[in-house]
């Protein structure tokens, strides 16, 4: 009956957004109110070249989510945001998430080729180098006013990290937010969530935000994996170990050409998986992992005549501590815990100037110095059967880079960029062009090109677990080539097209050490090689009766150029929809969302089937101040997977099955 | 594992809805047909601002028309034209002209400007100050500068400023549901002076004024929170 409702539903959406020729009902712009004008998105694009530029001109293919979308579509996570996002896949392993793009999801990896930016500014830690997307996050989805996906390599504007692409976030003003609102949620698992939000523009130069939120839940009571299934092992059975507590602070405040910003987020998970080889369902020393996440960012931003001046400076502060309990029976001990911690804190500097020039050229220059104060990592065991063990590190990045706009009449723009990152071991130079041709204002066609790099992270290069061989790593490359077609289509639609290819060399990866000394058994080297190519579609509509709607598909092969085979964790296609309408009156909405996710390989080689899942969400005010919300998540119920990595003992992780949620919120104006 | 629900059931369906969405988005799609790009937004804000401003009597032409001109934006200019085709304000027709920069400008009662450098802006907002003329420009500060109305992206939302001292000068009068929608500025220390006077150049802010004017914004700042209930 699921299967059925569930295959009929996607067909549904993708008829009802397709039959529709052309909205008959849907107002022109100069008919629309100018109050709706205010909400319509104008298309453009910050982080694709650190100033704000059209979509179509920008040497890039973009996706948004608003501020909007993330209400609607009852958003908790950026990890939420980017399921539905086209042509990326999260994988959540009840720990963290793993972000796939480009059909590239090493299962069990650390999110470090997808640049995560708040503002511009980056918030990959220096230990991992890993974009945490999930709770540990550290910011509150409702904080955040956009969120850009750009797409593709772009080491030649931010360096390290930038391979598959960028997820920019840009947060909300007290402009934005304009007054003041608190929140109350509860759900699922003995979900509860409470949120606090302040924030106004005072004057013309001063504005101010802040919000809190604390969230608890107690995940699933009873959490079945088959390969534990054995009467020492509780008989598969995870008991209580799922749950996660998390707060999250964000604050801005704007005071003439400055802003500042911070945030400060810690979360809790427990583990039900026993990653690791930890004992199963430990009750005692439950296995856990403490993310936290802090940053604080001065922005100087200024026109002085024709030149943009932005100016930053930066503290980020991240650090972890998990506990494994281990089976002792080898050391004559029933157990012991084991303790990682890590502290990293980086303070970054930056500056960039923009200028236009002669020949319609829009000019840029900058450069930056990371100065990585601390990387420490340290294992330690209780009781202390060997170590502790710290490994201090510390080092400087420096980067300066250039990059230029040609125009050339109304219709072609050349694009180039290059950027110069010089690390204490090594240094790399990545360049990335574009060939933009526009036939009018509304349409472009982009070829593109560009390479990046990714760096070994602190981790990969820690000497006691991995042993002397990692000294060796160099960074990552990677190259791409793509083709874009943008177009706007009589103020309801957008689409986009974009084919693209892909040579990934030197890929950091983990496999037996050589060297006694390393701690683990294993070490990373730079052996794997990667090519893909793939098709990506997106259409958003704007249609009768205020619905609004968005569809994507992407078909990928990644395939491993050492092996020939396609990679685990690579979904072949991807099927996504979603759709918004104020059906229960003004300012109301529903908001259904499709995913469709195509069947991938395990790391075992067996294969977790496709699954399509439902969400659905409704928002409706009442009076002016007070405002519910419902949220169903998996709303078939749909049983899937995701595959596991290496540190586990199953192959597959079962995902949620359907959780609700509900809320409500007063709002003072 | 348990069964699992999805497209491998039907195979088809991705294949099939790939084809529809190429077929109807791009097939279908009227070619000559506008579109929500930034451009057809300004053309659209453009309109707004023309359709809730009143000139003084006297300034207007004499024959049904309102004169609109576009300086340095061709597409925006288009839209512009696109969308008051058809759309008389008033009982007036509103004539679109797109002047290239640097020609002489006919005499308009609306003027967008776009893509100048800033010292041309400038004499252009003080040749035309205290006279009729809705001036109209997406250059960053161009309210501050002396102009009625900037209109500007932020974080992916057209929005726009106007000053109401330019606004008073002026003497075109702005509809209040305009004026409760905007972000309203103060003449800046880039306000330009009056026509016939010296044109001041820019000249950039020197650091220590900026680091005084910081203190004043901390203080505004301060006070406003201490009172920010009462607004």
């Amino acid at each position: 009956m699921n299967r059925f409702l569930a295959r009929h539903v996607v067909i549904a959406a993708v008829a009802l957004s397709t039959l529709t020729v052309r909205p008959v009902g849907a107002q022109s712009l100069p008919d629309l109110p100018i109050e709706d004008l205010l909400t319509l998105d104008a298309g453009r694009v910050f982080g694709a070249s650190e100033r704000s530029q059209p979509v179509t001109e920008a040497p890039t293919s973009v996706s948004f989510i608003t501020a909007e979308d993330i209400e609607r579509f009852g958003y908790r996570t950026l990890a939420d945001i980017l399921n539905g996002v086209r042509g990326m896949y999260v994988s959540d392993d009840r720990n963290f998430s793993l972000l796939g793009a480009r059909g590239f999801g090493k299962p069990g990896d650390y999110n470090s080729r997808i640049l995560l930016l708040v503002n511009g500014h980056r918030v990959n830690d220096n230990v991992f180098g890993q974009a945490e997307i999930g709770a540990e996050f550290g910011l509150d989805p409702a904080t955040f006013e956009r969120v850009e996906i750009i797409r593709g390599p772009a080491s030649s504007l931010y360096g390290d990290s930038a391979f598959f692409g960028v997820v920019n976030v840009i947060t909300k003003t007290g402009s934005n937010i304009d007054g003041a609102s608190a929140t109350y949620q509860t759900g699922s698992y003995g979900t509860h969530m409470v949120r606090g939000t302040v924030g106004r523009r005072l004057s013309d130069k001063v504005d101010f935000a802040l919000s809190s939120t604390v969230e608890q839940s107690d995940g699933i009571e009873r959490l079945y994996f088959p390969a534990f299934d054995a009467p020492a092992t509780n008989n598969g059975v995870a008991e209580g170990l799922d749950g996660q507590k998390f707060a999250q602070h964000y604050g801005r405040l704007k005071v003439g050409a400055f802003t500042l910003t911070g945030s400060y987020g810690a979360r809790k998970k427990y583990v039900p998986t026993a990653s690791f080889t930890t004992i199963f369902n430990e009750q005692i020393d439950k296995e856990q992992t403490n993310d936290r996440h802090g940053m604080a960012d001065l922005q100087y931003d200024r026109t002085v005549g024709e030149t943009r001046v932005a100016l930053r400076g930066s503290y980020d502060r991240f650090t972890y501590d998990g506990y494994y309990p281990f089976d002792g029976t080898a050391f004559g001990i029933t157990k012991y815990v084991g303790h990682d911690s890590v502290d990293g804190a980086r303070w970054t500097a930056s500056g960039r100037l923009t200028r236009r020039l002669p020949l319609h050229q829009v000019m840029a220059f900058g450069g930056e110095v990371i100065d990585n104060i601390r990387q420490t990592q340290t294992s330690q065991f209780e009781p202390s059967l060997v170590g502790p063990f710290t490994a201090d590190r510390s080092s400087v990045q420096r980067a300066v880079f250039v990059q230029d706009e040609l125009k050339v009449g109304r219709h072609v723009i050349f694009n180039g960029g290059l950027r110069y990152d010089g690390y204490q071991t090594f240094d790399r130079v990545t360049p990335r062009t574009a060939l933009i041709v526009m036939p009018s204002a509304h349409q472009s066609f982009k070829y593109l090109y560009g390479r990046a790099f990714r760096a070994p992270s602190a981790y990969e290069r820690h000497e006691f677990y991995f042993g002397s061989e990692v000294n060796n790593l160099r960074p990552e490359s990677i190259d791409t080539h793509e083709f874009v077609w943008e177009r706007y289509t009589g103020d309801w639609l957008r689409t986009s097209v974009s084919g693209y290819r892909y040579n990934a060399d030197n890929l950091i990866t983990l496999t037996g050490s050589s060297d006694p000394a390393a701690f683990l058994g294993v070490t990373y080297v730079n052996e794997g090689q990667v090519s893909a190519k793939g098709l990506e579609l997106e259409a958003q509509m704007r249609l009768w009766r205020r619905i609004e709607a968005h569809m994507s598909y992407a078909l990928q092969e990644a395939t491993d150029r050492t092996t020939g085979r396609p990679l685990t964790n690579s979904p072949r296609q991807m099927l996504k929809g979603r759709a918004t309408a104020p059906l229960f009156g003004k300012g109301s909405s529903l908001g259904i969302e499709v995913l469709g996710i195509g069947s991938r390989e395990t790391i075992a080689g067996n294969r977790v089937d496709a699954a399509t899942t439902v969400d659905v969400t409704a928002i409706k005010p009442l009076g002016r101040s007070f405002e519910l919300v419902g949220n169903l998540r998996n709303l078939f119920d749909v049983d899937y997977a995701i595959p596991g990595g290496s540190q586990w003992v199953q192959d597959t992780i079962p995902q949620n099955r359907r959780t609700f949620r509900v809320g409500v919120r007063i709002k003072v104006h | 594992m348990s069964s699992f629900t999805g497209l491998h059931n039907c195979r088809h369906v991705p294949r099939v809805a790939a084809a529809l969405l190429i077929v109807c988005c791009w097939a279908v799609a009227p070619a000559s047909a506008q579109d929500v790009t930034e451009v057809t937004l300004k053309g659209a804000f453009l309109f707004n601002f023309v359709r809730f401003a009143t000139w003084p009597a006297g300034s207007l032409p004499s024959s049904p028309t309102l004169s609109a001109c576009i300086i340095g934006d061709r597409a925006v200019g288009e839209a512009f034209t696109k969308v008051v085709t058809g759309r008389p304000l008033d009982g007036r027709a509103v004539v679109v002209s797109i002047v290239e920069p640097g020609l002489a400008l006919p005499i308009c009662q609306v003027l967008y400007i776009s893509g100048l450098p800033r010292t041309q802006v400038a004499q252009i907002i003080a040749a035309n100050r205290d006279t009729a003329v809705l001036t109209v420009s997406d250059l960053d500060g161009f309210a501050g500068m002396g102009g009625i109305v900037e209109v500007f992206v932020d974080t992916g939302k057209m929005k726009f400023r106007i000053n109401p001292n330019s606004v008073k000068r002026s003497r075109v009068q702005i509809s209040s549901r305009l004026m409760v929608l905007a972000e309203l500025v103060q003449d800046g220390p880039r306000a330009a002076e009056p026509a016939g006077g010296a044109v001041r150049a820019f000249t950039p802010a020197r650091p220590n004024k900026s680091l005084f004017r910081f203190a004043v914004q901390g203080a505004e700042w301060a006070s406003d929170v201490l009172s920010w209930e009462r607004h």
